[in-house]
C-alpha cells in the first residue's frame, strides 16, 4: 500500500524570515527535486509542501494561515506527520541554468540547485524576486551552495527594484541557459516562460494548486487544463503557460 | 471503438453497446460520479480514454468547502473518503458543463438536503445538455444529505424519486447504498416512483482508519465511505437482490477494477458498470482496458452480445 503516513520527530528549526521557518526532521525521504509532501496535523487539515531537501527531509513553511500557524508553534522533539513524495519532477543533467522564484516559490528550487550543482561544470543561476526586503527568503542559502544570485524587490527595500521578470530579460540579454525553471506567482511564471521562448531556451514551471487528495490523483480539484497539478504536476513543462 | 485484436481480424467483435432507456451506451463503462468530474476538461480526459459515459461530481444547490483535509485514506482494499460533496454549486457546475459536446455522453448528478431542492436541481440541471438525471440519496458521510438526511428508506427515496421524475423526460437514475439492509425494497421503492435505473450504488460504510502514531482517525470528518476491490461482493450481491426484485437496468458501482469484474456484474444483473476508484490502480486507461478484457472473454467463451450475458447468475 502507498500513501502511508509517516511520522518523524523535528530535529531542528531554523528562522528563515519573521513569518518563515525551515524544519527539519529526524528521517529521510527518497525522492526527486519539485516533489512535495502533504503534511497533516491530526484534526486540523492536511496541505502540500515543497521538499527543500531530502536527507534530512527538510521543509521550509511560511505562516499564511491558521494551517501553517499550528505549523509554527511546533517546537524541537514535537511530531511531524506526512505522506509522499508526490508528483513530477525537474529534469536537468549537467549544464548553466537559470532558476527564478518569486517570493516563497523559490523555496522548492534550493532542492533543484543543490543537484545540479552535483554535476559536472555547471552553473546554476538565481532571481529571487520577492515583494519587500522581509518576504526574500534563501539568498544566502543559495549563494553558500554556490549560486550566482540576483534578487529584486518591488518596492526597492532590497536589491533591484522591480519584478522578478525584469532581471530576467536583463540577464537573457547577456546571458544564455539551457534551461530555466521558475516557481512562484502565475504572472511571473507567465512572464518568465514568454521570455525563455523568445530567447529559445527551455522551460519548466511548477504550479501551484488547492489539493484535496493531494497525489492520489482521484478527486478532481486540482485539475488544469485536462491535468492533475497533484499529479501530473507540479512540474510541467513551461508551454502550459503560453496562452 | 478500436480495441480490434489482430486475430479477429475476419470475425465480428462481441457487442459491449448496451442502452438505459434512451442513454445509449457505446460500451458498458461509466465514470462514476465524484471521481474528477468536477470540470469539463477532466471529464473530457475520461471521454477521449473510452469511457461509455462519465457522471459529473454531484451537485448541490450552494457551493460547498466540503471537510476539511484528509478527505481520502487509501486502506486495505481501497479508500476510505469523507469529501462532503465540495463543489462549486448548481450555478457555477452548470456554467462549467454548459458545453459538453456530448460526443460521450454525460450524465448530471445531483444531491439535495430536501425535496425542494432536489426538485430545483433537476430542473436547474437540464440546461446542461446531460443524457441523464442521477439523483445520490446515499453519501454515508455528509450531514444533512444521503444516508445522514434518511434519504436511504422506501419511503423517501419513492418520494424524492417521484418528485424529480415529475421535472424530466430524461432516464432519472437513483444511486442506492449498498450499507442499507433490504435493498430490495428501496430499490423497488425508486421504481415505483418512476425511477429508469438503479445506480448500486455509493460507498459503504461509514468506516474509519486510526493512524497509530498520533492516536487519531486520519479522515477529518473521522468516518468515510469505503470504495475499490474491497466491497465489490457486497455490491455484487446488492445488485443481484435488486435484479430480482426490480425490473428497471442496473448500472454496478463499487470495486470495478477488471472486465472480469464487469462480466460478474452482468451475470448478477447490472446493464452497466460505474468506475471510480479503479482509476487510481490502472489510471484512465482502465476504460479501455476493461473493454479490452471483457471482448477477450467473451470471445473465449463464444458470447457475441454482453446483454445476453445479463443475470446469468440466477437460476432460470
Ligand atoms: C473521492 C470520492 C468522491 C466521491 N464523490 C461522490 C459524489 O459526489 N457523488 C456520488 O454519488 N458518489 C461519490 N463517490 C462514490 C463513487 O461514485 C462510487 O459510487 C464509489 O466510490 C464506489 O465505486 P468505486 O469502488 O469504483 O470507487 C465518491 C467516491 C470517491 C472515492
Ligand atoms: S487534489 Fe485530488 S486530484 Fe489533485
Amino acid at each position: 500500500m502507498k500513501n502511508q503516513y509517516i511520522t518523524a520527530r523535528i530535529r531542528s528549526i531554523q528562522k528563515e524570515t519573521e513569518h518563515v521557518k525551515t524544519f527539519v526532521l529526524d528521517t529521510s525521504l527518497p525522492s526527486k527535486p519539485g516533489q512535495y509532501v502533504m503534511v497533516w496535523i491530526p484534526q486540523k487539515n492536511e496541505k502540500p509542501f515543497g521538499i527543500v531537501s531530502p536527507d534530512p527531509l527538510t521543509l521550509t513553511i511560511a505562516q499564511v494561515g491558521p494551517f501553517t500557524k499550528e505549523i509554527h508553534s511546533l517546537k524541537i522533539g514535537d511530531l511531524m506527520t506526512f505522506r509522499g513524495p508526490y508528483g513530477s519532477s525537474f529534469h536537468y543533467d549537467s549544464g548553466n541554468y537559470l532558476l527564478v522564484g518569486g517570493g516563497y516559490g523559490i523555496v522548492p528550487l534550493f532542492f533543484l540547485a543543490s543537484r545540479i550543482l552535483k554535476k559536472k561544470k555547471s552553473t546554476v543561476t538565481v532571481v529571487i524576486g520577492a515583494k519587500t526586503k522581509r518576504d526574500l527568503v534563501f539568498l544566502n542559502r543559495f549563494k553558500k551552495l554556490g549560486c550566482s544570485t540576483y534578487a529584486s524587490t518591488d518596492d526597492g527595500t532590497f536589491g533591484e527594484k522591480g519584478f522578478a521578470g525584469n532581471m530576467v530579460k536583463k540577464l537573457l540579454e547577456k546571458k544564455s541557459f539551457k534551461k530555466i525553471y521558475t516557481c512562484g506567482p502565475r504572472p511571473m511564471m507567465e512572464q518568465v516562460v514568454i521570455l525563455a521562448e523568445k530567447y529559445h531556451i527551455p522551460s519548466e514551471v511548477s504550479m501551484e494548486s488547492f489539493f484535496k487528495c493531494g497525489g492520489i490523483g482521484l478527486c478532481g480539484e486540482c485539475s488544469l487544463k485536462g491535468y492533475l497539478v497533484c499529479k501530473d504536476g507540479p512540474v510541467f513543462d513551461g508551454s502550459l503557460l503560453i496562452p | 471503438m478500436n480495441i480490434r485484436k489482430k486475430k479477429s481480424k475476419h470475425k465480428k467483435l462481441p457487442n459491449l453497446s448496451t442502452r438505459i432507456h434512451s442513454l445509449i451506451l457505446p460500451n458498458p463503462t461509466i465514470l462514476a460520479s465524484g471521481i474528477l468530474g468536477l470540470d469539463s476538461a477532466s471529464l473530457q480526459k475520461v471521454a477521449r480514454a473510452g469511457a461509455g459515459a462519465v457522471t459529473m461530481k454531484s451537485l448541490t444547490k450552494d457551493p460547498r468547502k466540503g471537510h476539511n483535509n484528509p478527505i481520502l485514506v487509501e486502506v486495505e482494499g481501497g479508500f476510505l473518503n469523507a469529501v462532503g460533496y465540495a463543489n462549486k454549486g448548481m450555478e457555477k457546475g452548470i456554467e462549467e458543463f454548459q458545453e459538453w459536446d456530448n460526443a460521450v455522453p454525460l450524465i448530471g448528478s445531483i444531491v439535495g438536503t430536501d425535496m425542494d431542492e432536489f426538485m430545483l436541481l433537476a430542473e436547474k440541471i437540464q440546461k446542461i445538455p446531460i443524457k441523464a438525471i442521477e439523483i445520490v440519496l446515499s453519501c454515508p458521510h455528509t450531514p444533512g444529505y444521503g444516508l445522514l438526511a434518511g434519504q436511504g428508506t422506501p419511503e423517501a427515496t419513492e418520494n424524492i424519486t417521484k418528485k424529480v421524475r415529475k421535472k424530466t423526460k430524461l432516464p432519472v437514475i437513483v444511486k442506492l447504498s449498498p450499507s442499507i439492509e433490504r435493498i430490495g425494497d428501496v430499490a423497488k421503492a425508486a421504481e415505483a416512483g418512476g425511477a429508469d435505473a438503479i445506480n448500486m450504488g455509493n460507498t459503504l460504510g461509514p468506516g474509519m482508519k486510526i493512524d497509530i502514531e498520533r492516536a487519531s482517525p486520519i479522515l477529518h470528518f473521522k468516518v468515510g465511505g469505503m470504495s475499490g476491490s474491497a466491497i465489490k461482493p457486497i455490491m455484487i450481491r446488492a445488485v443481484y437482490d435488486i435484479y430480482k426484485t426490480v425490473k428497471i437496468p442496473i448500472i454496478a458501482t463499487g470495486g470495478i477494477l477488471t472486465g472480469y469484474d464487469a462480466i460478474e456484474a452482468v451475470m448478477a444483473g447490472a446493464t452497466a458498470v460505474g468506475v471510480g476508484t479503479g482509476i487510481y490502480y490502472r489510471g484512465v486507461t482502465i476504460f479501455k482496458k476493461i473493454q479490452q478484457e471483457m471482448v477477450e472473454w467473451m470471445e473465449s467463451h463464444n458470447v457475441s452480445d454482453i446483454n445476453t450475458l445479463r443475470g446469468k447468475a440466477h437460476p432460470v
